[in-house]
This record gives C-alpha cells, sequence and structure tokens, in this order.
C-alpha cells in the first residue's frame, strides 16, 4: 500500500482509512459474513476506503491502483449476497455511492445516473412523474444501479419488462487501466454488443460508473390472478399456460412458501396483468387456467415482498439463511424442484427447505430456494447444503444461478456453468485487467 | 408464526436439530433492535437522509448498527431524529433511539456553544395555555412572529422565562444534563392545562415525560390567502405526532393549491436541521437541506422553525401575519 493515499491525496479524491468506515466496507450481505459478525469479526478489511464523485475520480482511483498493482474491490450497496465484494487481501474499497447523478428524459422514456444511485430512491422519483423502473428486484432499496448491471440482475416484473440486460441502453465504465469506456448512445444497434462485456461482470472488467435505463408509464389498468393447485406440477403447466398473454408478474408458490404467505397449504400461481387490455387478458386467463381461483393473494404478496425480516430474527438467535436461485428449461422444472428441495432437506440441521418460480420465459423459468438450518457447525452445514444443491440441479437440467451472480460462493461450478467459454473469460479478463486489480478471486 | 408452519417444519426436522431448536425457540423474537438492525441489508436505506448527504455506507442505518455493535464512537452520531429508518423498516426499528442510548455526550462542548447563545428575554405572561416556543424557534427568528399572531388571533395563552429549551440536545447526545431540562418542564408545565410548542421535536419530548401538548397549528385559523405551495412535511410532525391532513387542511382553507413533492406525507425527506446534526456536522446538514430545497418545486410552507430555516421557506404564523 506504500504510496497509495499519498498519490490520493494529490489526485484529490476522497479516501479513508477511519476504522469505522474499513468496517463498513468488510464484507457483502452473504449469510456466513452475518455470522461471523455476530461474534464481532470481520470477514476480510480494506486498507483504504475511497469515494470517487466523478468518472474522473473512478479513473483516477485505477490508474493509481494499476500502476501500483493493489487490488480494487468495488462497493455499491454491499446487498450482494455471493461473496463478491469481500476485500480478502486488503487493497482499495471503492466505493460508487457518491456517483449519484440523474437525469430523466421523459420523451425518449429514458434516463441516465450515476451507478451509486439507490434504486428506490430512483424508482420514487419516477413514480412522482408517473412513471416506474419496473425493474423490482426485492433489494431495490438497499441496492444500487450499478449494482443491478454488475451482477445480472432481476425484478420481479421481470416476466413481463425483462431483466436488466433487456432494460440498459448504455453505460459507461472505467477499465483497470483508468481508460473510461462509453459508446454512441441508440435504441440499438448491430455489431458487437461490447457493454453487455459488463452485464454480470462482478467487477471483474472495470467499474461500472453510469448507466443509461429504459423506464415505463405507471399503469393505470391492472388485474390480478390468484389459483390454488393440488401439485407443483399443475401449478407449472397453468403459468406455461398464461406466458402468451404476457403477465407482467408471474409465480407459483411451492406448498410450504403457500403455507407461509396466505395460510394455505395448497400450491399457488399469482400473476399481474397491467396496461391496456388487462382485463381482456385477466378475462382469457381465466378462462384457460385450470386451477382453483383464490381471492387475495396477489395483495398479500404485494404487501410482503420486501419484508426480509425474518432474517434479522432468526439471524440474531444464530440460524443460518439463505436462497438459491437457479434457472432451468420448462421440461426439467418439476424434476429440478424436487431433486433441490431433497438435496437440501438432506443435509442435517436444516429446518426449512422451500421454493417459488419467480421468472419465466418462452424456454423456461428460474426457482428461487429458500432454506434455513440450525446446524451445530454453521460453514460446514452451509457449504454443504450449497454442494447438494447445485449438484441436484446441475444433474436434472438446471444450472448455477440465474440473478444473484457467481462471485466467490458459486465459482466451484464455473467450469460447468461456462463449459468451454470459460477460457475465453479468463483470457478477456487477462486483456483487460493486465495486472488481475479488480475483484480478485471473484468469478475465477 | 404461523402454527401450521411450525408444525410442518417440526415434521420435517432430523432429531438432532429438533433438540437444538427446542433451546431457541422460546427466544424467537427476542434479540438486541441493534444486532437485528445490524443483520438487515439495510432495507431503509433510500431514505435515510444522513447517508443519502455523506454518501458513505459507514453512516447509512445497518452499517451504523454494526459499528455500534463492534464499539465504534463516531458514526453513532451520524444521525438525525427522523424516523425514516423505522418508516420502513417491517421491524419498526428507529436505528437513532437505538445509538442514543450508547452515546456517552461526546461533543457536549458543541451543544453548551450553542445553548448558550440562546439566552433570550421572554416577557412573562399569564395564561390557561404555555406557549412552550423551543430553542430553534428563538434561534430562527419566529417567536416575536408567533407572540404576534397568536394575539392577533385572541387566544389566551401564557409564557414562562422559566426554561427555554426542552433538553432534546442534550438527550441526543447522550448527556445526562436533558434530565434536568425535562423535570424543570415537567414542574413548569403541570400549573397549566396544555403545552403549545411551534416545534414538533418539543410536542414530541414534552409527550413523552407525559404532559398534555399539541403543535402551535391546533391553536391557528385560517385566512384567505391563496397562491401555489410546496408543503414541506416535517418529519416528527408527520411520523411521530402524525399531522399530516391538518397542515394541508389548514392550507386549503387559505385558498393554497399544495403541490406535493416525491417524498411527502410519513415518507417525507428530512431537512437535515433536525435534532442535533447540524450543530455536530453543519456542512452534511446544509448537504441535506440543499437536497431537500431541489425536490420542493414552490414557495415553501412547513410548520418546523428548523425546517424553515433549512428549506428557506415561511411558517404558518409568518403566512397569517400577512393578511390579520
Amino acid at each position: 500500500m506504500s504510496g497509495v493515499l499519498e498519490e490520493l491525496e494529490s489526485a484529490g479524491v476522497a479516501f479513508s482509512t477511519d476504522y469505522e468506515d474499513i468496517i463498513a466496507h468488510c464484507k457483502d450481505f452473504n449469510p456466513l459474513h452475518q455470522l461471523k459478525l455476530l461474534k464481532k469479526l470481520t470477514p476480510a478489511l480494506p486498507e483504504v476506503v475511497v469515494f470517487p464523485k466523478s468518472v474522473e475520480e473512478v479513473s483516477k482511483v485505477l490508474k493509481i491502483a494499476n500502476s501500483l498493482r493493489i487490488p480494487v474491490y468495488v462497493f455499491g450497496g454491499a446487498s450482494g449476497v455471493i461473496d463478491s465484494a469481500t476485500p480478502y487481501e486488503g487493497g482499495i474499497a471503492l466505493s460508487t455511492l457518491g456517483l449519484e447523478w440523474i437525469e430523466i428524459e421523459e420523451e425518449n422514456r429514458i434516463l441516465t445516473c450515476g451507478a451509486g444511485v439507490v434504486g428506490g430512491r430512483l424508482e420514487k422519483i419516477l413514480n412522482h412523474r408517473g412513471f416506474s423502473l419496473r425493474h423490482i428486484p426485492q433489494s431495490l432499496y438497499c441496492s444500487t444501479v450499478g449494482g443491478w448491471v454488475a451482477t445480472a440482475s432481476s425484478g420481479q416484473f421481470s416476466t413481463g419488462y425483462g431483466n436488466i440486460e433487456d432494460l440498459i441502453v448504455s453505460l459507461k465504465a472505467v477499465m483497470p487501466n483508468g481508460e473510461i469506456l462509453e459508446e454512441r448512445k441508440t435504441p440499438r444497434r448491430a455489431g458487437v454488443d461490447l457493454k453487455r462485456l459488463f452485464v454480470g461482470s462482478e467487477g471483474l472488467f472495470g467499474v461500472i460508473v453510469e448507466v443509461m435505463m429504459k423506464f415505463f408509464e405507471l399503469p393505470k389498468e391492472s388485474v390480478k390472478l390468484s389459483f390454488e393447485y393440488e401439485s407443483i406440477e399443475s401449478a407449472l403447466e397453468d403459468a406455461k399456460r398464461l406466458l402468451p398473454l404476457k403477465p407482467a408478474l408471474m409465480r407459483v408458490f411451492d406448498d410450504e412458501e403457500t403455507l407461509r404467505y396466505f395460510d394455505s397449504e395448497a400450491f399457488s400461481l399469482i400473476a399481474i396483468f397491467e396496461g391496456e387490455g388487462a382485463k381482456e387478458k385477466g378475462k382469457i386467463a381465466r378462462s384457460i387456467l385450470r386451477g382453483k381461483e383464490v381471492e387475495g393473494y396477489v395483495d398479500i404478496w404485494l404487501e410482503k415482498r420486501f419484508d426480509v425480516s425474518d432474517i434479522s430474527k432468526i439471524g440474531v438467535l444464530g440460524f443460518v439463511f439463505d436462497t438459491i436461485e437457479v434457472s432451468c428449461f420448462w421440461s426439467s422444472a418439476a424434476k429440478l424442484y424436487r431433486a433441490v428441495i431433497d438435496a437440501i432437506r438432506s443435509v442435517e440441521g436444516t429446518v426449512t427447505a422451500s421454493a417459488h418460480a419467480s421468472h419465466f420465459y418462452e424456454t423456461g423459468l428460474c426457482f428461487y430456494f429458500t432454506f434455513a438450518g440450525f446446524p451445530a457447525n454453521a460453514e460446514e452445514y452451509y457449504s454443504e447444503v450449497w454442494r447438494r444443491a447445485i449438484m441436484a440441479s446441475l444433474e436434472n437440467g438446471g444450472n448455477t444461478t440465474h440473478h444473484h451472480g457467481i462471485g466467490r460462493l458459486r465459482r466451484a461450478w464455473l467450469g460447468e456453468e461456462f463449459g468451454s467459454f470459460l477460457p475465453l473469460l479468463k483470457e478477456l479478463k487477462f486483456i483487460i485487467d493486465r495486472n488481475n486489480i479488480m475483484n480478485r478471486g471473484v468469478l475465477q | 408464526m404461523n402454527p401450521k408452519l411450525i408444525m410442518r417444519i417440526l415434521s420435517q426436522t432430523d432429531l438432532k436439530t429438533k433438540l437444538r431448536l427446542a433451546k431457541v425457540i422460546p427466544k424467537l423474537g427476542s434479540g438486541d433492535e441493534i444486532v437485528k438492525c445490524m443483520l438487515c441489508p439495510n432495507m431503509c436505506l433510500y431514505s435515510c437522509p444522513v447517508f443519502d448527504a455523506e454518501r458513505r455506507l459507514t453512516v447509512s442505518p445497518s452499517v451504523k448498527s454494526r459499528i455500534a455493535y463492534f464499539g465504534g464512537e463516531e458514526a453513532i452520531y451520524h444521525c438525525l431524529p427522523c424516523d425514516a429508518c423505522r418508516e420502513n423498516c417491517k421491524m419498526e426499528i428507529s436505528v437513532n433511539d437505538c445509538l442514543r442510548k450508547l452515546r456517552s455526550g461526546k461533543y457536549a462542548d458543541k451543544i453548551d456553544r450553542w445553548m448558550r447563545k440562546l439566552s433570550k428575554r421572554i416577557e412573562e405572561r399569564d395564561g390557561k395555555i404555555l406557549y412552550f416556543p423551543g430553542c430553534r424557534t428563538f434561534e430562527f427568528g419566529l417567536f416575536e412572529k408567533t407572540v404576534e399572531c397568536l394575539e392577533k388571533l385572541g387566544v389566551d395563552f401564557a409564557l414562562t422565562s422559566e426554561i427555554v429549551c426542552c433538553g432534546m440536545p442534550y438527550y441526543e447526545i447522550g448527556d445526562k444534563r436533558y434530565m434536568e431540562h425535562f423535570s424543570k418542564l415537567k414542574k413548569v408545565a403541570s400549573d397549566y392545562e396544555k403545552v403549545i410548542s411551534s416545534c414538533p421535536h418539543c410536542v414530541s419530548i414534552v409527550r413523552e415525560i407525559g404532559i398534555n401538548s399539541d403543535h402551535l397549528l391546533t391553536l391557528l385559523k385560517p385566512s384567505r390567502i391563496g397562491g401555489t405551495i410546496s408543503y414541506h412535511d416535517p418529519c416528527l410532525m408527520a411520523r411521530k405526532l402524525g399531522l399530516i391532513e391538518e397542515p394541508r387542511n389548514f392550507l386549503k382553507a387559505c385558498g393554497f393549491e399544495i403541490v406535493e413533492p416525491a417524498f411527502s406525507k410519513r415518507q417525507t425527506a428530512c431537512c437535515g436541521y433536525g435534532g442535533i446534526y447540524r450543530l455536530l456536522y453543519p456542512e452534511n446538514a446544509e448537504k441535506i437541506a440543499e437536497k431537500r430545497r431541489k425536490e420542493l418545486d414552490f414557495e415553501v410552507v412547513t410548520a418546523c422553525p428548523a425546517c424553515k430555516a433549512a428549506l428557506r421557506g415561511k411558517d404558518f404564523v409568518e403566512l397569517l401575519l400577512e393578511v390579520i
């Protein structure tokens, strides 16, 4: 770290080596980190935290880090769960939160914002003008726009509006050598879409500093549907039946989650149609769905959808709690669901294992598994649940991640996920980040 | 938790785990609020004015709780009594309430210096209800105007010179001298039917120490004025006193068209001048005020002397004095 502070000082970039700033940047939201905190332990500690306020300042920081070969870990809201931002090798924690500008172009339905803008604030500002991002991850209120792109995130309305890669129009990034990348803004172009290199890049290739995104008019009309089923198969069949009608949101809950949310022991499906024609679509949906219609589940779910207080309530007692999201084609869905649930339950210490399908495509869906355990050894339990669950997914037609990312948590299965593309990823990393300063240990 | 869910969970859990669970199930729902907050992913982050001004995770709600848990002594002062965190917390945790208990009077010298500037000569008068202006009413030049307004409205009110400040600054900073202020205020107030204040924080404190208290607004009578304004909800006025529609109804009765900002009513955004934050970190408080000013498109009307000063707006009494 010799010389870094002097260089940051002369570059005029705000930084801190204060103990409290260091502790604030010691981890992301991976559950094992939470258990460490309870013991007053820190998973890792950066040596300095930098607070750039502009694209140029980010560039200055990376030039300094690159010339001195100092590791850099990028921090937005630190709500990621895959052990990605954790500064295991010390170095620099780079906070993007000072990149907070917002420009809204109503005529073009696009906005440009700094990577450090917190999603919830952006959404509220848009709502006030009659618009919405329609990118509503559960972390909306604590995650940043830059973080969404870096993790390839999905929102609750992805079935109707797409995932983050469908919603970004352009982005600006700073390469590890400090070079600023910017393209001509346009609704679409032919040729290689190079900005996509940064979607899901988890800080590997540089720092995403600015994002241009689409936004939508707040729908004036919406129809909410709730149905119950006797099995996961029949619920999934109805979900597939509903897809051609393009619901804005659709979710299928297994019996345990239906019990938790709606106090019923069936399987369930909820859907929202919105915008012009929603009522008509609702009528058609009712005529083709084979489940039993029930009242009010959508409203109950909407009310509870950002409630993550159980993490704190059971976390304080030492429970291990986490979620695992994978995707699969329709043909594998029911089999994969059972296999992963059985795999999680097979680990001693498991208290609950449940799932819902949360994002749907013509070709398949995302299953989102939730587990909680009260094991004798938390670390061993956690790693065994993950190992068995991911293996069950891979053996039953699924993959390793849908929208939380890879980080360090899933890197053991990188080969399974990327296949023979993996060497290309490594080569790209080498070309772009010769000195390997960016998020070392992540995605590699 | 749903009993059916508990039965289901138990039926699927192995015996060793069940035995371990038996020891902790009685503790479900318990736990220190600081720890629960620390374990949250910061779900109220977007609403925290201090974080928004400083743009540091260090002073974000959940991370402040982490730092407090680790024994940190600086970030715990970087907080406002706005309760935006509590408003957006499913566990209803007020981070400032948690942190206040851990503050030990650091920076009391700054509060002392500020308090000394407040010495104010008040012409005492008798009445059934006590008008307790609150220190910021003096600081921001609203005292004389309020007295004039109440007199013109024919309100029977008392004034005392025995106590100027409710003790909030000492209370917020963790200096035990707040107790002297509280007990003196209680003693003085016990001679009156009710205490009225211009400051929502004073009303809140006076109520907390068990005295019947209301905001000044409840004594005012609307007069026809007219125009278009932005109404800024003072945090404690909306969140603690629950006065949300009352000021709006008053302004409508005065003939105003009210334009709501993006953050209003219980989701209002703090002006930055609340509590002791401005006294400890004036530059950051000014950043919050500047951000809030940008959200308000028209002339700002508000019902708190600190908000009025931060947002360069008008108090209700100033509006009324223009026409009565």
